[in-house]
């Protein structure tokens, strides 16, 4: 099937399922209110009967921000550890919760069922760690060729400074593009892993591995075009945000809500990777490994 | 013919010698120290082999009995140097590469006496026998009041590789400290520190004549006017002159692009990296923006030139310097126009051929002098030119400007240290907030405090009567009384001397309805029962008791405004002296009161938190609303990115 209609069949299922894409975002919400909560106190102390509020509210506040970060370094450095603990968590959580997302595509017959979801969460989360795990060393090589790339531009381009600079954005893009591949690879190991009820993850990824370079157009094609969609949201996002002033009541709650929609719609594109590979990967593995695995199916 | 080259070569250099063309018709400066440099590059070795004349003036009162100079070459010669010491020991990229830097004096003779073997190091400053940065010549006969005594000198300096303002990279060379400097004899005794991890320098005015000998190849750029080039072989060598300055730079790289432009008479000179050609006009720029707002401010510049060196790629060690009539600046390839960091570098150290150029403080002993009076011009000239807002940084919705930027910079240190000690001696951290930042903040205090006009005069005075002397901070806070008019010792003596912190808040506000009268009062000698309003009565006449507490939480006291504000558009200024911990406002208006503020125009801008200055009646949580909802949005993005990896 072309991978557009994959594209829009993921789209379609994605808005099929908005409860579980509302529960994705409650929890995302949640944990950064939770992170915001000791910032919030801290900074009404200062600023809610203080006239540096008005230069706050203009967008003007650099003596503020950095008053703050110096009175309250203490707090600062603090949150930056919640952050990361928080990102950590959350990471987990996602982990989690990938089972559930992957169970609800691949039943696409089943009505969504929250008992279901969770079930599914619970059920393949050991063995999504797993995956994890088994993906970091991927992005350890990752990482290493990306500093051997480093040492070598450096090397061609010492002295040249304008080299210096394409190297460096090549570089990132070749990390990135890594980074993203690799992803898309265990993605590809998760949703074997639900529709095949696979037990052994390194061999599933490994296998992963081999399904995405048989199909390496397709796969990346569709990747690179959900993550389009998502860059044109960013782009919207970006743009229209410039637009609101948030320097009234009304621009602050319209700016909030704004924010909270592109946050929103962050979520249905990790939704629509997954739909859509989901979608892929039965068209092209489904029918004929069924039989062959027939056995091997608890 | 290697000898009849050698000879022709140095009748040619005599007769160069000989033919400098004085660029000012009398002194400018006492000129008593006056240097001639015959110097050869080896640009294999990175090795300079020199050959020095001093003339040397006995400007003061006393006998003098020794001679001490600088060999600050010596600091990067190895890891127990004081420099190094001062620096933990970490040896950066000297030691990584061991490349390392010293200079050695071969031969040294006064008056025509050999007193080489007589030259020993000495270390005023911390007992450091492994420092060799300070030489010590002790002379058979002491050199009278008003005498001069020409000294000879042999040395050789290697050149470390790039590193604190000096050095080679490949075929790029920047010299700087490099020859073997007498130290200033001043208050009856030698001032000649060595050279600490974040001091700068200090010596007297002269002349300096350089030749410098170097293949044909190179660019070369130097303190001073050239006045001529000769060929030799396959080597050129330039000879420089420069007048009534106190320290001589030079730089030599043969991919270096030259730009000139005249602009009012002085030439202004640009040698940079290929790379970096889209900040030279807005270095040009800045020059000419630091010269016509000196000249009007101050003084005119002196000099019939400057030089602008932009170091190359990888060689930013050297960048952010300045020296007489030569400075160094920094720049990227395609940096953009709103990161303002070539401009304010650029003026910067051209601010500094005013202060510590032309009026020489001892950078050693009164760093601010020159770095903090230097950082308040560049605000001065970044703000007029720039924006107030935007002199910074104004890239991607971020500004920036110099009171921010400033301001951060000193509220890091605020008790750490006082302004005025040996920049040697400040408290881990302390030497750039206290020579730059919080000077500059001091200055910009006095000028809102005393009025920018007396401020220019005050500057004004300072720059004409020290120019090409060597002023101490009193000289300066003397000028300040005499120009104001008022001894303003008070100020200097704790936010100059002293470390304390000025900070004034306004603790607590309050406002209600005024008490009508109830109970029995005395009037015309009878008592009344007086019933007082109900609740429900509304009068014309509902008066409002306000009552503001200000408080002085910092150890500095300064006079300061407070304005209190009222919903009918009262506004309400007193001036509280600060003496006391604390004052209370009580006023009676027929309006609520809206907010009260203490230093309403921002003039103490030395007052370390500027959002305690003021207070409300009713909280407006519309900023914290706006700032938690980015906070939150980047907290999700921040989940968001740890969820892709899952």
């Amino acid at each position: 099937m072309e991978i557009w209609t994959l594209f829009i069949q993921g789209i379609n299922r994605v808005i099929h399922n908005k409860k579980m894409w509302l529960i994705l975002f409650g929890f995302q919400f949640l944990l950064s209110v939770i992170l915001i909560i000791p910032l919030k106190s801290q900074l009404g102390q200062m600023f809610d009967h203080s006239l540096m509020g008005q230069e706050i509210l203009q967008g003007i506040g650099g003596s503020a921000f950095f008053e703050f970060a110096t009175f309250h370094s203490q707090l600062v450095s603090l949150e930056l550890v919640l952050l990361v603990i928080g990102g950590l968590v959350y990471l987990c959580l996602s982990i989690f919760l990938n089972g559930g997302i992957l169970g609800v595509f691949i039943r696409e017959d089943e009505s969504f069922s929250a008992h279901q979801f969770f079930e599914n969460s619970g059920l393949y989360f050991c063995r999504f760690l797993r995956l994890f795990v088994f993906s970091l060393g991927f992005i350890v090589v990752a990482l290493l060729i990306d500093r051997g790339l480093g040492w070598l531009f450096r090397w061609i381009a010492i002295d040249i400074e304008p080299l210096q600079v394409g190297f460096r954005i090549l570089r990132t893009f070749f990390l990135l593009f890594l980074i993203f591949f690799i992803n898309m690879v265990f993605a590809y190991a998760k949703i074997r892993t639900v529709l095949l009820e696979r037990q052994d993850m390194f061999n599933t990824g490994l296998r992963s591995w081999s399904f995405v370079f048989q199909h390496m157009g397709k796969t990346l094609g569709l990747f690179y075009l959900v993550a389009s969609l998502g860059f044109v949201l960013l782009l919207i996002y970006t743009g229209i945000g410039k637009l609101i002033g948030a320097s009234t009541w009304f621009g602050i709650f319209v700016l909030f809500l704004w924010q909270q929609f592109y946050a929103l719609s962050r979520i249905g594109i990790r939704l629509l990777f997954h739909s859509a590979q989901v979608n892929f990967y039965k068209e092209h593995t489904e029918p004929y490994l069924r039989a062959w695995f027939k056995e091997d199916i608890p | 013919m290697k000898k009849c080259g050698l000879v022709t070569g140095m009748i040619l250099l005599s007769i160069r010698f000989c033919w400098s063309q004085v660029i000012f018709e009398k002194p400018l400066s006492p000129r008593n120290a006056n240097y001639r440099i015959e110097v050869t590059l080896d640009v294999e070795k990175k090795q300079i082999q020199g050959h020095e004349i001093l003339m040397w003036r006995n400007i003061s009162e006393d006998n003098v009995h020794e001679l001490q100079f600088h060999l600050y070459m010596n600091a990067f010669k190895n890891n127990q140097s004081t420099y190094f010491r001062e620096r933990g020991g970490r040896t950066g990229v000297l030691g990584k590469k061991k490349a390392w830097g010293w200079i050695d004096v071969t031969s040294i003779s006064v008056a025509g006496s050999d007193l080489t073997d007589a030259l020993e190091f000495i270390h005023p400053d911390d007992d450091n026998e492994d420092d060799q940065t300070v030489m010590r010549i002790p002379l058979s006969e002491s050199i009278p009041p008003g005498q001069e005594i020409q000294v000879e000198v042999d040395f050789i300096t290697q050149l470390p590789y790039v590193f604190e303002r000096n050095g080679y990279y490949k075929d790029f060379f920047f010299v700087a400290q490099w020859f073997p400097k007498v130290g200033v004899y001043i208050d009856s005794a030698w001032n000649c520190h060595q050279y600490h991890a974040v001091t700068e320098f200090f010596a007297d005015y002269g002349v300096y004549e350089v030749n410098i000998t170097i293949p044909r190849e190179y660019i070369v750029g130097a303190t001073g006017l050239l006045q001529n080039t000769t060929e030799l072989g396959l080597n050129k060598i330039h000879h420089f002159r420069a007048e009534d300055v106190h320290d001589f730079a030079w730089t030599a790289w043969p991919q270096y692009r030259t730009f000139k432009e005249t602009y009012h008479g002085i030439d202004i000179t640009v040698l940079y990296d290929e790379d970096h050609s889209s900040s030279v006009r807005r270095y040009v720029g800045a020059v000419k923006n630091g010269l016509d707002f000196f000249s009007e401010w101050v003084g005119a510049y002196p000099y019939p030139n400057v030089t602008v060196v932009d170091p190359p790629t990888n060689c930013m060690a050297v960048g952010g310097m300045e020296y007489p009539t030569l400075i160094t600046v920094g720049s990227y390839w395609k940096i953009p126009i709103g990161i303002k960091i070539p401009e304010m570098v650029t003026v910067h150290e051209f601010g500094h051929n005013y202060w510590y150029g032309i009026v020489g403080n001892n950078e050693f002993e009164e760093a601010w002098l020159d770095e903090g009076i230097t950082s308040y011009s560049e605000a001065r000239i970044m703000n007029k030119y720039y924006g107030e807002e935007t002199s910074m940084l104004d890239f991607m919705g971020i500004r920036m400007g110099e009171l921010a930027y400033h301001h951060s910079s000193y509220i890091r240190v605020i008790r750490k240290d006082r302004i005025l000690r040996n920049a040697w001696t400040y408290i881990g951290g302390g030497y750039g907030a206290c020579s730059y930042s919080k000077p500059a903040l001091m200055l910009w205090t006095l000028e809102n405090i005393i009025g920018r006009d007396s401020m220019d005069r005050i500057m004004r005075t300072f720059f004409q009567r020290w120019k090409f002397k060597h002023p101490h901070s009193q000289d300066f806070i003397d000028i300040v009384n005499e120009v104001a008019g008022e001894d303003y010792n008070w100020y200097f003596d704790q936010v100059l001397k002293g470390s304390n912190e000025l900070d004034y808040q306004v603790a607590s506000v309050w406002t209600g309805k005024e008490r009508t009268p109830k109970g029995i009062f005395e009037r015309n000698d009878e008592k009344v029962v007086l019933p007082g309003a109900s609740m429900k009565q509304k009068t014309d006449k509902d008066n409002y008791r306000s009552v503001i507490k200000v408080y002085r939480k910092g150890e500095v006291i300064i006079p300061v405004d407070v304005l209190m504000v009222f919903e009918n558009g009262d506004r309400v200024r007193q001036v509280w002296d600060g003496k006391e911990r604390w004052i209370k406002y009580e006023l009676v208006k027929p309006a609520k009161l809206v907010f009260a503020q203490v230093d309403p125009d921002r003039k103490l801008v030395l007052d370390s938190n500027f959002s305690n200055n003021s207070r409300t009646i009713k909280s407006r949580r519309g900023p914290v609303a706006r700032l938690c909802t980015k906070f939150l949005f980047w907290f999700e993005t921040t989940l968001h990115l740890f969820s892709f990896f899952g």
